[in-house]
């Protein structure tokens, strides 16, 4: 395949390529230049787990075993490399990568199933969709977005028949997201039982640990779920998006036609649209549960479904230069509404009046904190917003959520080394008890947003 | 290029157009009108024929649990609901599906 890429002479190919990346480069890279900070409250938590790598590894492989995304945090822990690393950075550029790659892999794909103008408008599909058919950026879901390639490339090893590959990429996506590993187990199996027995004992195999993580933490059955609509379903349905769903149409159709004694890839193809339409779509079947999160799978195939079809549409119409330029103009025209849109949003989440991510004065106070207090010293918060998460990020200090029983937090303090305890008062107010007490609670640092006590003994 | 019948290559443009006039937000009803005759023409005259039945079902199928919603008790979790659906439409999947192989083998 990469000798044949390499021998493509066809310059109209190539132009609409090196738009399509061109666009792809734009809207991955907004993100990290337009934001000073990581948008999304899980990124805190996440950089959390591998930001000791290179001074505790033995930690960071206790704290990654103990997730359900353990590749996606190991090719994360990457980043401690980096001299000096300054992690909220580094994870807004992590996330710009994992877009990229999803980018590329689709592109791979789409060059074996669709030829080179396929691959390219695959690739420039992906680039239209941060943020308003995919969340990944706004919700800072690392681990799911790291997930993409590696179930992408699954499917191009199950167009190349090579099940040493479809394995491979089995268990990677598997153990980088488990919902990415749900819609990829379901697609085998289902694949297994129409088409293939040949891989069926894989699809048992790469059930096997999922569902013993599973039975031994069998409270995730449980989580708890608002019913929600999605709003990327709104546009693939009916808005943005929606020319691509009909190209997708008139793909799958196309995809039909040509592989029609490829009976494996067809299956397979099918029972991924399967899985990810039910899932998808599930507040249309009357559940609602997660959706924002479950749909990236039927866009997935939306996209590539939809980029064989226009592709076929081009070659069917009109003439190679006209294609090509047709293609460029439409792609560059989407990406840069996109951009547009994307700026807005960056903007809204910069500007602190909004108060969509950290405030720059709760930042200043972490920074304080940082240089001020000394190293032992353990700092107490509520769980009231989720930007107190970055004070083991971004201090070495130690951070500990305060107990609700009076007793328990008594007990908390006297066992912890110079306790401090620290609000966020733009979402977190400062209780009488602690204003009050001047004998126990003595205010050390304070700016209109940030407010932090030592404590004395209780 | 290949060539293509005119029937064929007038679906295209129609098709073409359906999806440009997308972009340019016309009324969606006229868009789907525009696709499905667009599709039409390119589908039929040649080869919706050649397009075996049982690779339809893996729309089908989904779009039917559209309209047909299980009656699971919404006390359950999410997680359990969406795992009982799933499991009720994947075995209509599988069941339809050998059921169109088994009459296809017994032509």
């Amino acid at each position: 395949m990469i000798k044949s890429f390499i021998q493509i002479k066809n310059w109209q190919d190539l132009l609409l390529l090196f738009v399509a990346c061109a666009c792809l480069l734009a809207t991955a890279i907004q993100y990290p230049l337009s934001t000073t900070f990581p948008i999304g409250g899980d990124a805190a938590a996440i950089i959390q787990r591998v930001q000791h790598t290179t001074t505790d590894p033995i930690q960071t492989i206790k704290n990654i075993s103990h997730t359900w995304y353990p590749v996606s945090y190991l090719l994360f822990s990457i980043n401690s490399l980096i001299p000096h690393v300054y992690w909220p950075i580094a994870f807004s550029w992590w996330m710009a990568i994992g877009q990229l790659f999803t980018g590329i892999a689709l592109g791979i794909l789409l060059y074996r199933l669709g030829g080179m103008q396929a691959s390219a408008l695959a690739i420039a599909l992906w680039a239209i969709t941060p943020i308003i058919m995919t969340s990944f950026f706004e919700d800072g879901t690392m681990a799911q977005l790291w997930s993409l390639p590696w179930i992408i490339f699954f499917l191009e090893r199950m167009a190349a028949k090579s099940f040493k590959g479809m394995a491979i990429f089995a268990l990677l996506s598997v153990f980088s997201h488990p919902i990415t590993g749900f819609v990829l187990i379901a697609t085998l199996i289902i694949t297994a039982m129409i088409s293939d027995k040949r891989i069926f004992l894989l699809a048992i195999l790469a059930s096997i640990i999922p569902v013993i993580i599973l039975y031994i933490r069998q409270s995730i059955l449980y989580i708890p779920f608002t019913r929600e609509s999605s709003s990327h379903i709104f546009e693939l349905l009916h808005g943005f998006y929606f020319p691509w769903l009909l190209a997708a149409i008139y793909g799958w159709y196309s995809f039909l036609q040509k592989y029609k004694k490829n009976n494996l890839l067809i299956i397979g193809f099918g029972s991924f649209l399967f899985v990810s339409f039910l899932l998808g779509l599930n507040d249309y079947i009357g559940i609602g549960f997660w959706t924002h999160r479950v749909d990236i799978y039927l866009v997935l195939f939306v996209i590539i479904m939809g980029s064989i079809g226009f592709s076929g549409l081009l070659k069917n119409l009109l003439n190679p230069t006209f294609a090509a330029i047709f293609s460029c103009v439409l792609i560059i025209g989407l990406t840069l509404s996109i951009f547009h849109d994307n700026e807005n949003i960056y903007k809204r989440y910069e500007s602190p009046s909004t108060y969509s991510r950290i405030h720059p004065q709760e930042l200043l106070a972490i920074d304080w904190m940082n240089k001020n207090l000394p190293v032992d010293t353990t700092v107490f918060t509520s769980a009231e917003t989720r930007n107190y998460e970055w004070i083991p990020v971004l201090t070495p200090l130690k951070w500990i959520l305060v107990s609700n029983t009076p007793y328990l937090f008594h007990n908390q303090i006297s066992n912890a080394q110079n306790p401090v305890i620290i609000f966020f008062t733009r979402k977190d107010n400062v209780p009488d008890s602690v204003r009050n007490d001047s004998e126990h609670y003595n205010l050390l640092y304070e700016n209109p947003s940030v407010k932090i006590y030592s404590i004395a003994s209780l | 290029m290949k060539k293509f019948s005119l029937l064929q290559q007038i679906g295209s443009y129609i098709m073409l157009i359906a999806l440009v006039s997308t972009i340019l937000h016309i009324p969606e009803w006229i868009t789907y009108i525009l696709f499905f005759v667009g599709f039409l023409y390119t589908a039929i005259p040649l080869s919706i024929k050649n397009v075996p039945f049982q690779y339809l079902l893996f729309i089908i199928i989904p779009i039917l649990a559209m309209f047909l919603h299980l009656p699971i008790p919404t006390s359950l979790p999410g997680l359990i609901r969406i795992a009982i659906v799933s499991g009720f439409w994947i075995l209509m999947l599988l069941l339809s599906s050998y059921t169109v192989q088994a009459y296809t083998k017994s032509k």
